[in-house]
């Protein structure tokens, strides 16, 4: 079957539903960015991001089925990704707390030698570090609202709770990165 | 939204989201104005969501067509070799069964059928010349014994 890359999200769904791999294909061309950005943020870790992100896939395939259209395809992508993304990390916790190793590197973010990088840069390891501390609830939300570009019912779709849920998860991420970030980057 | 102690913190975030109503998100602006505390902390949200939007990703990652086509096709291999399988098994069958009926006429010599079946049962028993039928009468006259 022929289709066109400005087909919608819901119409590729549904023929994806019917087992369609050319509609599939063009859903994970057009998300594959976005699924991998986030797992990179979430994960800080480019293997386990690409792993992840492929798996976010193969999930979306295997449950196309179930996916009600209804101009929600995003969240139901980002609901699958941050699940399977979460999950890895209480195993990560999990590995941790077995192995004893109480370093903590949880999300390491790309180390980047602090002479000779921009300036910008530096601000944006120091932010991606501060972003990879928050509880994962907080990041997750964070990054579809900031990075993602989200509205607050997307993100409450997502993370399967309310908008006022979301509200709350965005304020403590942002004070909690506000106090992280004081004395770490210049006041504008 | 008075000014005063009731402050409107935490609503700035969603009125720089854009998520307020215009009505709503100008009467905080208009607290933010007049309150320093509201003040300072919407600068600092505001500047803070600046440096976070700034970050954005833009740059391309790896092609995941590829890998997940490869991969659905792996999961799809075990499925269609049982398949597979079992359609070979089920012909096999039907061939045997369709070759035992179609040779009704009697032969002076044993026919491959025949000779299978002697075959299996010499093995089964390890007596020779012990064919699947006498195997089925002597265990249904030993049950017959039993009971």
């Amino acid at each position: 079957m022929r289709h066109e890359p400005e087909q919608s999200d819901d119409d590729l769904m549904r023929l994806t539903a019917n087992g369609d791999q050319g509609a599939f294909r063009l859903l994970v061309e057009r998300w594959e960015n976005p699924v991998q950005n986030f797992m990179a943020r979430m994960l800080g870790d480019a293997d386990d991001a690409l792993d992840l992100s492929q798996e976010s896939f193969l999930r979306l395939w295997s449950t196309a089925g179930r996916y009600r259209p209804s101009g929600r395809f995003r969240s139901w992508l980002f609901r699958i990704a941050g699940n399977l993304a979460r999950s890895r990390l209480r195993r990560r916790r999990i590995l941790r707390w077995v192995r004893l190793d109480l370093a903590q590197h949880d999300l390491p973010a790309p180390d980047l030698d602090s002479e000779r990088a921009l300036e910008r840069e530096e601000t944006q390891a120091i932010m991606r570090r501060a972003i990879s501390r928050l509880p994962d609830r907080q990041r997750q939300a964070i990054l579809l609202r900031r990075y993602q570009g989200m509205s607050y019912r997307e993100v409450a779709g997502a993370l399967g709770c309310s908008v006022p849920a979301v509200e709350s998860l965005l304020q403590r991420a942002m004070v909690a990165l506000r106090r992280d970030l004081e004395g770490k980057v210049g006041r504008p | 939204m008075s000014q005063g102690n009731d402050h409107v913190e935490e609503k700035i975030l969603p009125c720089l989201d854009g998520e307020l109503s215009p009505a709503e998100a100008e009467a905080v602006r208009a607290h933010c104005r007049t309150c320093e505390a509201c003040g300072q902390a919407y600068a600092d949200m505001e500047a803070l969501v600046g440096r976070l939007d700034a970050d954005r990703d833009t740059a391309a990652c790896t092609p995941l067509w590829p890998l997940i086509s490869e991969r659905l096709a792996s999961r799809r291999e075990p499925i269609f070799r049982l398949r597979f399988s079992l359609a070979a098994g089920a012909a096999a069958l039907a061939g045997l069964f369709a070759g035992i009926l179609l040779d009704t006429s009697p032969s002076p010599s044993p026919t491959w059928q025949q000779e299978t079946w002697t075959e299996v049962g010499t093995l089964l028993t390890e007596q020779p010349n012990t064919t699947l039928d006498s195997i089925y009468l002597s265990a249904i006259e030993n049950g017959e014994n039993g009971s």
